[in-house]
């Protein structure tokens, strides 16, 4: 069976800069994957690029074994490919019911002629998707402005849940977040794991990132250097990829 | 989720509501407050002839609000709606006095000059990045110019007699105009709260970005959006020169104040994601209510502009406490 993420040799240069060069990595379905590097290290065009915000100059993107070529953002969403984005892009004065439906509303017969949004379905689907994930949402009805963070962060998972995402994409989804908060993303990076959606998370946070993944990538001036099993490794070991101290190039463990 | 939390969920919504009745409330209470005080000071202030003016009045300064609420959803703003209305009245105007087009095709004539003036502000936001406030700042000007240029300033009286009963018929007790300006509300409401179209308006004046991620053609929607304020401020002017029997180059001016005080006070927000159609008209209300009564209660129609500006800037600073709170 063919992985549910297969990049190979991606490469992608702003100008001069070359952001990627040469980038390799596989998500399979339900397998949460660190992505770690430094700042600079290319993880943001990494991800840009398999999101569909940038086009990649060379290489290849692999969805199911098929090849993907991305010209937008919708593209790649069509494709079952959510990306968490940092600052969550959600409406903040509707509802959650209205941020996880957004762009994609329900919609019923007004009078069996006008159609109009179906408030009360999409009410409904979305108290029972908050109840699958550890949410913490008390009312789905509330606007997304009285959230925290992390409920937030909740509303934005339920959404690519809602939506058979096959692959979710985290871009530092602890980064805003205050430390208990954080540590509930991770119960919600395991709710993606149980329906089987591979995740590409990202985070500064090493110790989050290792508890949170299965499998640990660490990139360094565009490419990979080091990977690794989570429970094969640690901080320290991670550290000395991402600073390129630990110099030697390892080849893949499976 | 426990049967505990269940139940919050299920009335939390009530509290909401509460939430916005307050908002609703608030405006509510101050056109009340208007009222008694204006009645006070001159009783023929609540007579029905003066309801019947007030009425006329309103209507023009809700119609032009229910478009400007829209457009602050999105957190955007028509300061050219004054010059618009003109623009298009004169233009329906000179078509029926000056080519003896039928009332029916005077009011397309209107409709088409109010879209095309939204559509170049609509452009000027999605194209070329200008403001909102700059870019209807622009047709403010350009507008007024055009109107004044059509008849080098002049007045056109003389429009059919069809066309005036837009206005001026009345139907239970109250004018023509006024029951168009409430069945416009109600579309409004209606697609605003029920619609795809109200939804998105909302998301992009809260969120462009996110609306931007989640599919929705954002640049296409404003440019929507935009054309349908101007189409408002073109039925605010067919409505205004129906009921002045005259088309005036400088008719509406400072009107989109009025409209911008209206939006504010109903509860809508600068800073956008929010409106609420019910709260507009009660805005428009009391916008007019201030107007008239003002007038009766004999305070110079000077005094007045300077209330009117006042009241403007304070009720936008009411609406960044709320925010902010």
């Amino acid at each position: 069976m063919s992985a549910l993420l297969e990049v190979t040799g991606l490469h992608k240069s702003f100008g001069a800069v070359e952001a990627l060069r040469g980038m390799d990595f596989v998500v399979q379905p339900g397998e949460v994957v660190a992505v770690v590097g430094d700042n600079g290290a290319g993880k943001s065009t990494l991800i840009k690029v398999i999101s569909g915000v940038h086009a990649a100059d060379g290489g290849e993107i692999l969805l199911n074994g098929v090849p993907v070529h991305f010209q937008s953002p919708r593209d790649a969403r069509a494709s079952g490919i959510e990306t968490i984005y940092q600052d969550l892009a959600l409406a903040n004065h509707l509802n959650v019911g209205a941020n996880i439906f957004l762009g994609r509303e329900l919609m019923k017969r007004w009078l069996g002629v006008l159609p109009i949004i179906d408030n009360s379905t999409i009410y409904r689907e979305t108290v029972s998707l908050l109840n699958r994930i550890e949410s913490r949402i008390p009312d789905a009805r509330s606007p997304v402005l009285n959230l925290s963070g992390g409920q937030r962060q909740a509303v934005a998972i339920a959404r690519a849940m809602y939506w058979k995402a096959k692959l979710v994409i985290m871009d530092e989804p602890t980064a805003a977040l205050a430390v208990p908060e954080a540590r509930n993303v991770l119960g919600l990076v395991n709710s993606l794991r149980q329906e089987g959606i591979g995740v590409i998370y990202i985070d500064h946070n090493l110790v989050l990132a290792l508890e949170a993944a299965d499998r640990v990538v660490v990139m360094n001036r565009g490419s990979k250097v080091y990977e690794t099993r989570a429970e094969d490794t640690d901080q320290e070991e991670l550290v000395r990829y991402m600073t390129g101290t630990a110099s030697v190039r390892m080849g893949q463990k499976e | 989720m426990s049967s505990d939390a269940l139940s919050r969920t299920i009335n939390r919504p009530l509290i909401l509501v509460i939430g916005k009745a307050r908002q609703l409330g608030f405006a509510l209470v101050s056109l009340m407050a208007l009222i008694l005080l204006f009645s006070i000071l001159n009783p023929r202030f609540l007579s029905y002839i003066n309801w019947y003016h007030i009425s006329q009045q309103g209507t023009i300064i809700m119609v032009l609000a229910l478009g400007q609420a829209f457009i602050i959803a999105t957190a955007g703003i028509d300061i050219s709606q004054g010059s618009v209305l003109a623009l298009s009245a004169m233009i329906a105007a000179g078509a029926m006095v000056s080519f003896h087009v039928s009332p029916v095709f005077g009011v397309m004539t209107a409709l088409l000059t109010g879209a095309a003036a939204g559509a170049a502000n609509g452009l000027a936001v999605t194209r070329l990045n200008v403001p909102p406030f700059i870019a209807s700042l622009g047709m403010l000007s350009a507008a007024l110019g055009a109107a004044l240029l059509l008849t080098g300033g002049s007045p056109i009286f003389g429009l059919p007699n069809g066309y005036l009963t837009i206005s001026q018929g009345k139907l239970l007790g109250f004018p023509h105009m006024a029951w168009i300006a409430f069945a416009l509300a109600l579309v409004a409401a209606f697609v605003l709260n029920k619609t795809r179209f109200g939804r998105y308006t909302l998301a992009i004046g809260s969120n462009a970005e996110s609306a931007r991620r989640a599919g929705i053609n954002v640049e296409r929607h404003l440019l929507a959006v935009y054309i349908l304020g101007g189409v408002a401020s073109a039925i605010g002017g067919i409505l205004y020169a129906g009921y002045t029997a005259a088309a005036l180059p400088t008719a509406g001016q400072n009107d989109e104040l009025f409209s911008i005080a209206a939006v504010v006070i109903g509860g809508g927000s600068l800073f956008g994601g929010v409106g609420t159609i019910l709260g507009t008209t009660i805005g428009a209300l009391l916008m007019t209510v201030l107007a008239n009564g003002s007038q009766l209660a004999g305070i110079s129609p000077f005094v007045e502009q300077v209330v009117l500006g006042v009241v403007v800037v304070a009720a936008v600073f009411v609406d960044n406490l709320r925010r902010r709170s």
